[in-house]
């Protein structure tokens, strides 16, 4: 469906004894996945919540540091801080990274290498080498969408394929859930299906024409996945035909919760349906000089949103076979000022082949720096794609004249997390 | 797997090379494998690390030790630091810090250096010696030579060295392409813009060679080539409008560099003087103002790159050294292939490319000033932030000149605001001191004290208020002056930088002096830096040399590249040891010579010659041939054509063209200049929204705005290059989110809607045949076949609503064989 260059198609005919026929080949394609074991999970959700929350003031509990109250929840008795009141019933099947820390402290560049390990040159976000190390589960569905993406921080990098053929590419939908160029007002989908009849016609006797053109073949392909991406995509975005209780327990019923309810409610769905990679973005936990204030409305606004995603993800069956990452670019410094920390914060994990109920790595008595248990953004990257049955170091594509990674030359895979 | 076998290779190479002295093999296969197991990791150029200043990868820097001193004395292991260390005799240095050595690797050391620590002089101990890469590198052989008399016809000559590989590996070229697709064929690939319906039927009548040379002549001639090959040559130069990154800088005056290079195009320039300006424009000499101003114009090539501007933190002298990156990468990869920012931290991985010709390079562009515009939108913040040298090159656009009274204009306009803000500044100052004595008092004033204070704020609030009305004043008077500025390289001081270890600012090496890739040697290549030049014109010369192997290589490469969609280097930008062999060697050489020699390095003549011959001119529609196809099914030797996916621009301009609405005018500049800059968070909304209306206007694409990191949904969908490094040749990406672009963007429907019109409009098309017959003639260069007239009368039978007609038009420009040129 791509380009793939000479070493590529070579190795791939090769692989597969002589030349495919022009539909096999392409279908070869899209759906080779690159796994190297046997994978714990299938797919990621990403609960991006940029801006850098504060750890001590939402789940870990700094004798110097934390100002907001909280308690022990759970057997595993893991502090919340009391604006989590849905999500501290759920300490016991998280596993939290108490030692995170990168490398910088600015927001983009931050975001940056969150999504895609280093900032320099462009590299592709993890959800694009994720949908390229696993291929597709849903030819209906692109392998990567980003959901309440915003120009905010990072813009477009954030989602990009860089390098990696453009397929692989997240595919951004603001946080209204509306697409662009979704359907037009001007034709109406049996004259639209028509006039693709007339375009495919063409198509295929262009195709024909040509011997052995996987572009020209692709086009074809292409053209149709676009279509039913057109019927199946505004369906699963759509929140509105779900149950009265979905639409409880996430929240959509309460203007506080409903934005960012629709958006995690609308991930299930995209993950249900076999989106190899959903991130959902909160954005307001850039806390300056109002801490105060501001843990209680972002976490008021998440908390339900994500609890009632957990609870739908397990009671589904998909949590086992998930990975749920929640946290921002980095943490934020004790103090009034609240300044941006990127030495050491936490983050949490939930679903397949993690540890329940467990915390890992902690920072000094202030909060500061990671001490124990440190684990580098790249640690984390590397940690996932393990989970996904990826090996990080064998994970490569060849561009300008180099084999690149998510994890650049870095990530250690955190083994004291898995189950 | 190419890469290591090569590295293999060398390696054996490397034992031979080595192996004549039992000393150096003893060091080489007993003592350094111990060395970089147990002391690289903090004492190597590889790890970037050399602790207590230390580093244990060469014979010459083990002899000089570290701050302690030397580590080794030759044949007295007791005295030698390294065998106390190792030994463990005193805690503090003991060596390694965790793990001890074991006795008989302690042994070892004892024997080398009791015969006298022997071992390769010259080198880095690394398997890979640079020396023997250099030796290795095809790229860096020298261009075999040609004839070069008048005998030789570069044409026929092309065809000769392709049709003896085709007949090595038993293949037949397919015949000729029909003289529609060949007109549609070469008009995308010199102007990018189809073909008229009557441009192709006159072809089609008389399809001679002469006709086909005389239409070649004149796409070369028109305005639409310096586009076409321009737009080519900014990929390279990862040209864009604005920094990206954190930083939404604007790059307000990039717009003037990128028509200077469609000028350049245009004009033909000798390539070696199309780079040498690039490098050291300002640098040459000239007969007028115009041309100086035109050649300082092409030095925006070492600035529109993206600089990491938002490293606010950093040091500025820090900032300063990585801002240099950029352009070392554009100038060795854009101009040879040769991807020397990949030494920055350690020597190159695969190539002959030591960290030190890094720094050489570093050297160059450090001692080197880049203007990439101010970071202000207003005449306030432009006087206020200074970056005053500007002005040196403030230029009419129009007329090409420098304008010297203007330039002194500017600066008394700035000396007389710099007045007036000082005496602002010092009057809002002192009001603020009043009233901070009474809102936040250092000590206890006593009321007689408040009271005075009371009674002076007043004055000091009129002195304040008056003084900034003065100001207010000033800067309305002078709100029209506006100044000219290009983003441009000058002159700065020149200086030697120090190589740092790993890339880090704070780990300083040895001052590496200025020059270029010391193991890149040809003949002519001792060109010297004066010690009061930056050097960057010697570094243009020593690009452009006739015996550079390498530019010559990369720039004919790239010229077939665009042509063939492949190039005879596979991979354009890389000439190194990661990239591809040529699938043509002599071809490629042949190419080389005859650009420099006979052409005069005129790239309008190279293309013309490609395009003439044989094989540019095979079809891309044929019969299946399985044998050849599986023989060679990526067309290495050039026995067809393949279609390749036309780039964004080119699409979008036809779509445009159809509709009969695509304006080929140049605009006068570009938009970017009219927007306040804002230097971090999101780029200018107003700028967003209006580029975004313009990509619905008819202005062709390769004049829209381009912002690094803010592509048109379309350019993203369409594969436009990531902007932030050189890229030279596109690719082509097919999926699903394309075709919904497709389907419903309004630029389609709009399009859709006016090529429609002109259907209708056109009286000499009598019936519904007449009209189909004609879209097809000016979608695709051809009449429909029966086949497809059935189709599209039954499809408008069908329809048989008012828009009928706008979706058949559409359906035209979204089928392949419209995205595609074949």
């Amino acid at each position: 469906m791509n380009t793939y260059n000479r070493r590529d198609f070579l190795t791939l005919s090769s692989a597969t004894l002589g030349m495919l026929s022009v539909s096999n080949m392409t279908g070869a394609m899209k759906h080779q996945a690159r796994s190297h074991f046997a994978p714990k999970a299938k797919r990621v959700i990403f609960l991006n919540m940029q801006g850098g929350p504060a750890a001590f003031e939402t789940f870990v509990h700094k004798k110097l540091s934390t100002t907001i109250s909280g308690k022990q929840h759970g057997e595993s008795g893991t502090w919340v801080c009391k604006h989590f009141p849905y999500l501290s019933k759920w300490v016991d099947k998280l596993c939290f990274l108490n030692g995170m820390h990168s490398d910088s402290p600015v927001h983009s560049n931050a975001q940056i290498q969150l999504h895609c390990g280093l900032a320099t040159p462009s590299r592709p976000s993890m959800g694009s080498w994720i949908s390229y190390g696993l291929g597709s589960e849903n030819i209906d569905l692109p392998g990567y969408i980003h959901l309440g993406a915003s120009n905010f921080v990072g813009g477009s990098r954030l989602s990009s394929s860089a390098f990696l053929p453009s397929e692989f590419t997240g595919i951004p939908i603001n946080s209204q859930l509306k697409l662009e160029d979704f359907g037009n007002a001007k034709t109406n989908f049996q004259s639209q299906r028509k006039l693709l009849d007339l375009v495919q016609k063409r198509n295929k006797r262009a195709n024909g024409q040509v011997p052995q053109n996987n572009h020209l073949h692709g086009v074809i392909e292409s053209y149709e996945m676009a279509y039913r991406m057109q019927g199946s995509l505004p369906n699963l975005l759509n929140t509105e035909k779900e149950s009265k209780q979905i639409k409880d327990q996430y929240g959509l019923n309460n203007s506080q919760t409903s934005k960012f309810g629709k958006l995690c409610l609308a991930a299930r769905k995209l993950s249900e349906s076999g989106v190899r990679f959903v991130e959902v973005n909160h954005r307001n936990w850039d806390h300056h000089n109002s801490i105060q204030k501001g843990i209680p409305k972002s976490c008021g606004e998440t908390d339900k949103p994500i609890a009632a995603l957990l609870k739908d993800l397990e009671q589904r069956g998909l949590l086992d076979e998930t990975i749920v990452l929640w946290g921002g670019e980095f943490g934020r410094l004790p103090g009034d000022k609240s300044g941006h920390n990127p030495k050491g914060y936490t983050m949490w994990m939930a679903g397949a082949g993690l540890k329940k109920g467990f915390s890992y790595g902690e920072t000094d008595e202030r909060g500061i720096e990671a001490v124990d248990g440190k684990v580098h953004v790249h640690d984390l990257h590397a940690t996932i794609l393990h989970l996904l049955g990826i090996d990080h170091e064998r994970l490569t594509y060849s561009f300008a004249g180099r084999d690149w990674r998510l994890t650049d030359v870095k990530g250690n895979l955190i083994k004291p997390i898995l189950s | 797997m190419k890469i290591i076998i090569q590295s293999l290779i060398l390696f054996n190479l490397l034992q031979v090379a080595y192996g004549e002295s039992l000393e150096i093999k003893f060091f080489q296969d007993t003592v350094r494998p111990i060395l970089k197991e147990k002391c690289y990791n903090c004492h190597s150029h590889e790890s970037g690390k050399s602790k207590g200043g230390l580093v244990l990868d060469s014979i010459s820097s083990i002899l000089k030790g570290g701050t302690s001193g030397p580590a080794v004395v030759p044949f007295k292991p007791k005295k030698s630091l390294l065998i106390q260390s190792i030994k463990r005799i005193d805690e503090d240095t003991a060596m390694p810090p965790k793990t001890s050595l074991t006795l008989k690797e302690i042994e070892v050391f004892q024997k080398w250096i009791q015969e006298g620590a022997t071992g390769p002089k010259s080198e880095l101990l690394n398997e890979n010696s640079l020396e023997l890469k250099a030796k290795e590198l095809w790229s860096f052989k020298p261009i075999r030579k040609f004839d070069q008399s008048n005998k030789i016809n570069i044409t026929e000559a092309i065809d000769r060295f392709i049709d003896v590989k085709l007949k090595d590996q038993g293949l037949k070229p397919v015949k000729r392409a029909s003289p529609d697709k060949l007109i549609r064929r070469v008009y995308l690939d010199l102007t990018g813009i189809l073909p008229s319906p009557e441009t192709v039927e006159s072809f089609v009548i008389n399809p001679s060679k002469n006709k086909y040379e005389e239409i070649v002549e004149n796409l070369l001639n028109s305005p639409q080539f310096g586009e076409r090959w321009g737009r080519h040559w900014l990929d390279t130069a990862r040209f864009a409008e604005s920094n990206g990154g954190d930083n939404r800088h604007l790059f307000q005056q990039a717009w003037k560099y990128r028509n200077w290079v469609f000028d350049a195009y245009n004009t033909d320039m000798p390539y070696n003087n199309f780079l040498t300006q690039q490098i050291a424009g300002d640098l040459l000499p000239f007969e007028n103002k115009k041309q100086k101003a035109r050649q300082i114009t092409a030095t925006g090539f070492l600035t529109v790159g993206s600089k990491p501007l938002a490293a606010k933190r950093k040091e500025e002298q820090e900032k300063s050294l990585e801002m240099l990156l950029d352009p070392i990468d554009a100038v060795s990869i854009g101009t040879m292939g040769l991807t020397v920012g990949c030494a920055k931290c350690h020597d190159h991985k695969f190539d002959p490319i030591s960290i030190d010709d890094y720094y050489a390079m570093a050297g160059i562009f450090k001692s080197t000033r880049l203007w990439f515009g101010p970071p202000w939108g207003n005449l306030k913040s432009f006087l206020q932030v200074g970056g005053f040298e500007a002005f040196n090159h403030l230029y009419d656009p129009n007329l090409y000149t420098l304008d010297q009274s203007r330039l002194t204009q500017a600066k008394n306009i700035q000396k007389q605001y710099w007045r007036l803000l000082k005496v602002q500044q010092k009057d809002t100052r002192s009001l603020r001191r009043l009233k901070k004595k009474i809102s936040k008092p250092k000590k206890k004033l006593s009321s007689k004290e408040i009271q005075q204070i009371k009674l002076e704020i007043p004055k000091a609030e009129k002195l304040a208020q008056v003084s900034q009305q003065k100001l207010d004043i000033f800067l309305k008077k002078h709100q029209q002056f506006s100044v000219e500025q290009i983003m441009a390289a000058t002159e700065g001081d020149p200086q030697n930088v120090s190589l740092r270890y790993g890339g880090e600012f704070k780990k300083n090496g040895p001052i590496v002096p200025r020059g270029y890739l010391s193991h890149l040697t040809f003949n002519g290549s001792n060109i010297s830096i004066d010690k009061d030049e930056s050097g960057r014109l010697a570094l243009a010369k020593w690009i452009t040399h006739v015996n550079n192997p390498l530019t010559p290589r990369v720039a004919v490469n790239r010229i077939w590249s665009q042509l063939f969609g492949q190039g005879i280097v596979e991979t354009v930008d890389n000439f190194g040891f990661a990239g591809t062999p040529p699938s043509h060697p002599e071809l490629l050489d042949f190419l080389a010579y005859q650009f420099i020699h006979k052409l005069n390095w005129s790239s309008k003549k190279l293309i013309q010659k490609i395009v003439l011959s044989n094989a540019y001119t095979r079809t891309a529609v044929h019969s299946s041939n399985e044998s050849q196809i599986s023989k060679d099914p990526l067309n290495v030797y050039l026995w067809r054509m393949v279609p390749r996916r036309l780039e964004v621009e080119i699409i979008r301009d036809n779509i445009l063209a159809t509709a009969g609405f695509l304006d080929l005018e140049r605009p006068k500049r570009s938009i970017v200049e009219n927007f306040k800059q804002n230097m971090f968070g999101t780029i200018n909304d107003d700028l967003l929204k209006k580029s975004s209306e313009l990509f619905y206007h008819n202005i062709r694409s390769v004049y829209l705005p381009l912002l690094r990191g803010k592509h048109y949904n379309m350019y993203d969908l369409f594969d436009y290059p990531e902007d932030e490094a050189v890229n030279s040749l596109r690719s082509s990406s097919t999926f699903a989110t394309q075709g919904i672009f497709l389907l419903n963007n309004k630029l389609l429907s709009n399009s859709a809607e006016l090529f429609a019109k002109r259907l209708n409009n056109k009286p000499s098309l009598k019936s519904d045949e007449d009209k189909i017959k004609y879209a097809y003639l000016v979608a695709y260069s051809r009449p429909p076949k029966s086949i497809e007239l059935r189709e599209d009368l039954q499809f408008l039978e069908n329809m048989k609503n008012s828009n009928a007609w706008a979706l058949f038009c559409q359906s035209l420009i979204i089928s392949s064989e419209f995205l595609y040129r074949f």
